[in-house]
């Protein structure tokens, strides 16, 4: 499956390339949230077909947990997480 | 109703499953994963319950009619899974009784669908237990389909019965039930054996081996890793899987007569097997060029490998994932879910309505057809160039009708209680289906762990009733069945 690139933002957004879409999870991504991120991530790649996606958690906290989530089955398969600026 | 001597041959049965869990008892000796105390003291619950059970209707007749086979029937499949949490729920505190009875209910009803994560940490001889419960389950169901089920007449199950006179069962395996079923078994234990070396020779631990063997020969999908097959990423295991899926999902009678007579001419006249591996066939490279063409992989190759693991998990009730096809354009799952409605041919350890039935319906539509045509024709409904008799049709379409019905009230009492609709029709048909894994919230990268209890609950009813064939739980269930 052609992997779809993720960036991660924790603060002012970063301008995205065309084609990109934001994705603001709705619980915390890291923990509880882990398995409803896994169904939103799975339903906007199949339905919107993004060339990329943009994850926009509250705080940078949650990132380090997020990173380790994207790069674990299932979505490390779907997703390729583009390294920080 | 002979109540004590169903009872009685139930204490037979929980003594049996009793010894059933010396099996990750000793597992869990052997490589000291410290579970063995819960084995130990669900053993001995159950010995005691079965015991006592048997003192008690020691006296009762050995005589049983057909409505007490109903009855038995219904209370092994809902009693045993209550003993079977035990090792669960001794094991992993934190489960509750709603989640370990859906897990013990899903492994005996050959379904695979679970609510626990974190598999590759559980101790290994738990998941020998998930998985035995599978192979005992798939067991059961091949006797159930093809020597109790064809005596209650349940749904045109007459169809099953291994003395249908049938060019495929044009001879009586055995005389009775215990002699097919002790056949049916070998086969059973041999195909589990060949498929244990060959996922040994594909590359896998033997402990995979032997949990994956449990799990294919019963067609259920429980998985020692959360990633299920993605774990090895290996076409080779995958191979091995695709096989011995498709071997399961074939009637056990045809492969006893194929044995029995050294011949594989069985599996050309068995009309449910052509039909089952042509109409599998063509959805595998169907969906494969169908992914190629979207562009949800790079080449037909890379398609066709996914699509055939993946179609052919979910259509023969499987329910194993070397991808989350969750992910793939909607059509592919969707019409992977169809399939696993009908496809698994009778007499194998495949849920769903049965490849027979779905024969029975298609001929039944072309056979009204043409009696618009041509009112006066005598057309009757052929299987195998043998007519079938009208009752037997009747029932087959009431079953149809009973089970599209009750797939549309899961779905309504899951969405009534919170799930999408996808989820909730998804979760429905892979419940009642005993396939596993669905879409969306219960997709093949997600557990069932979501779902709230009162929809756990339903689930695990859901599987009941698809894996006892809708009438025989059905029945159990009807004020006229308890009167005199």
């Amino acid at each position: 499956m052609n992997r779809v690139p993720v960036r991660l933002a924790a603060g002012p957004l970063p301008e995205l390339p065309a084609g990109w879409v934001t994705l603001r999870p709705r619980a915390c991504p890291c923990c509880a949230g882990r398995v409803e991120l896994q169904i939103e991530l799975a339903r906007l790649v199949r339905e919107q077909k993004p060339r990329g996606v943009l994850i926009e958690v509250p705080d940078a906290g949650h990132l380090p947990a997020l990173r380790r989530s994207l790069a674990e089955w299932p979505l490390a398969q779907y997703l390729r997480v583009e390294p920080a600026d | 109703m002979r109540l004590p001597a169903v009872l009685h041959v139930l204490s037979l049965v929980l003594l049996l499953f009793a010894a059933s869990m010396l099996v990750p008892l000793a597992f869990s000796l052997v490589l000291a994963d410290g579970a063995y105390a819960a084995y130990a003291k669900a053993l001995g619950a159950t010995l005691l319950a079965g015991g006592a059970l048997w003192l008690a209707t020691l006296r009762a007749g050995r005589e049983l009619q057909v409505r007490d086979g109903f009855l038995l029937v219904a209370l092994v499949w809902t009693v045993l899974p209550a003993f079977a949490t035990l090792p669960l729920l001794l094991q992993l505190r934190e489960l509750s009784i709603t989640d370990a009875y859906f897990e013990a209910v899903s492994g005996l009803t050959a379904s695979g669908a679970t609510v626990l994560s974190g598999l590759d940490r559980l101790p290994p001889s738990l998941n020998i237990w998930r998985g035995f419960m599978i192979w005992l389950g798939g067991m059961g169901v091949i006797v159930l389909a093809v020597a109790i089920l064809p005596l209650l007449g349940v749904g045109g199950s007459q169809l099953f019965k291994a003395e249908t006179p049938t060019p495929m069962k044009d001879t009586k395996l055995t005389p009775r039930i215990a002699e097919t079923a002790k056949g049916l078994w070998l086969v059973y234990f041999g195909l589990t054996a060949a498929c244990l070396l060959a996922y040994r020779w594909a590359g896998m631990s033997w402990l995979d081996a032997a949990m994956h063997a449990f799990t294919t020969l019963g067609l259920g999908g429980f998985s020692t890793h959360d990633a299920s097959y993605a774990h090895w990423n290996s076409p080779k295991i995958e191979a091995v899987a695709i096989v011995f899926m498709l071997l399961a999902a074939i009637n056990f009678a045809t492969h006893f007569l194929a044995w029995h007579r050294r011949s594989l001419r069985v599996y050309r006249v068995d009309p449910e097997a052509k039909v089952f591996l042509g109409v599998v066939g063509a959805s595998v490279l169907g969906i494969a060029a169908y992914l190629a063409w979207q562009g949800t992989y790079p080449d037909y190759g890379t398609a066709l490998r996914y699509a055939a693991f993946n179609v052919v998990s979910v259509a023969t009730t499987t329910g194993y994932a070397n991808t989350d096809y969750n992910l793939w354009p909607i059509f592919a799952p969707l019409w992977m879910l169809f399939l696993c409605s009908f496809a698994s041919c009778s007499g194998s350890t495949g849920s769903g309505m049965k490849m027979i039935r779905a024969l029975i319906l298609f001929k039944q539509i072309f056979r009204e057809l043409l009696r618009i045509i041509h009112p006066r024709v005598y057309n009757p409904v052929k299987l195998a160039g043998q007519p079938v008799e009208n009752n037997v049709v009747f029932a087959v379409l009431a079953y149809v009708f009973v089970y599209v019905s009750c797939i549309i009230a899961f779905t309504l009492l899951l969405a009534l209680s919170g799930a999408d609709v996808v989820t909730a029709f998804s979760a429905a048909v892979a419940s009642m289906n005993n396939t596993g894994p669905g879409l969306a919230q219960v997709g093949p990268a997600t557990t069932y762990a979501g779902l709230n209890d009162f929809q756990t609950w339903v689930c695990s009813f859901a599987m009941l009733l698809g894996r006892l064939e809708l009438f025989t739980l059905l029945v159990v269930l009807t004020p006229a069945f308890w009167r005199k």
